[in-house]
């Protein structure tokens, strides 16, 4: 395991993804993803700043997690995308699922000025941090 | 290049990735493949192993061979391996099936992401006698057919949060499915 939950707010979280997110701890990293989806997360942040590695099966957990918290408002962006990262994103466009942001706290800004908290659209284009 | 022989399989992925950061290290493939082939290969490669060590089946002791070299502007890899084999084809139909669902997919990509990626691409079944083998080409991708994928203005220009048109870059190029596929080249 490789990543690390920093929580920002009583909704918000960053996910310092680490060296890889792959089939080796992408079980684990969505068990911990829901534990804190329990716990009222909705705005996961995932930094990407550090990641070398993301393979189908790390892309497929981040999917997964998407499709959890959508229906309650939640919302799931990318931060500090790697170039390698970038690439996976390139390949499989989930640059439209998923927002890009330069940095962490510019994800975590957006989320705090959304309206009523909720993790709500935001208008920043994506943006790669090749 | 050295051919890499992977049998243990608790570390075969680490080996994998340590290659491409020596390579990555030394700008190896930097004049054949450019700023984003040697990620993108990275990730064919690792795809492919992954495959074989997550789901693949041994009769005989685990062994994957990765042969890569250059061969003018291109790298072409060849992959063998020990294990009984899958069916390629049927794999590729199953994860475009699993993509054309209304909803993003959690599983079904990394097979179309080699495939969409590669040139050249053969695949030779396990038979009696003859290990499983893939074998592929992948030029720089901002010069190739991937190159509309990486153009900035193709970025700008879809809003997210639009699942249904996630994975639509990953059409799939037909599969050569040969008895007889290139011959690997990884030196000894």
């Amino acid at each position: 395991m490789s990543f690390t939950f920093q929580k920002a707010s009583a909704t918000a979280t960053v996910v310092r993804v680490g060296k890889a997110l792959d089939f080796r701890n992408a079980a684990e990293f969505k068990a911990a993803c829901q534990e804190h989806a329990r716990q009222g997360v909705r705005y996961y942040v995932l930094d990407f700043s550090g990641t070398g590695i993301l393979d189908s099966t790390g892309l497929g957990v981040i999917f997964s997690l998407y499709r959890q918290l959508t229906p309650a408002g939640g919302q799931v962006v990318f931060a500090s995308v790697s170039r390698p990262v970038q690439v996976v994103v390139q390949l499989t466009r989930t640059y439209k699922v998923f927002r890009q942001f330069p940095t962490v706290e510019a994800a975590l800004e957006a989320h705090k000025n959304a309206p009523s908290g909720t993790a709500e659209q935001v208008s920043q284009r994506p943006t790669g941090t090749a | 290049m050295p051919t890499l022989i992977l049998r243990d399989f608790d570390r075969a992925i680490d080996r994998v990735h340590a290659l491409f950061d020596g390579w990555d290290a030394d700008g190896t493939f930097d004049d054949v493949l450019g700023d984003d082939g040697l990620h993108v290969f990275r990730l064919m490669t690792h795809e492919w192993v992954a495959n074989l060590i997550q789901h693949a089946a041994y009769h005989e002791d685990r062994e994957i061979r990765i042969g890569i070299e250059i061969q003018g502007d291109v790298v072409r890899c060849v992959i063998e391996d020990s294990s009984s084999g899958f069916d390629f084809a049927r794999q590729i139909e199953e994860q475009k099936a699993i993509l054309s669902a209304p909803a993003p997919s959690e599983r079904g990509r990394g097979l179309l992401m080699l495939v969409t990626c590669a040139e050249d691409l053969s695949f030779k079944p396990a038979t009696q006698g003859s290990r499983q083998r893939v074998a592929w080409s992948l030029r720089d991708p901002a010069g190739g057919n991937l190159a509309p994928l990486f153009r900035p203005v193709d970025i700008a220009a879809n809003a997210p949060n639009s699942p249904s048109a996630c994975d639509e870059s990953l059409s799939v190029a037909t599969v050569s499915q040969s008895p007889s596929p290139v011959s690997p080249s990884p030196s000894p």
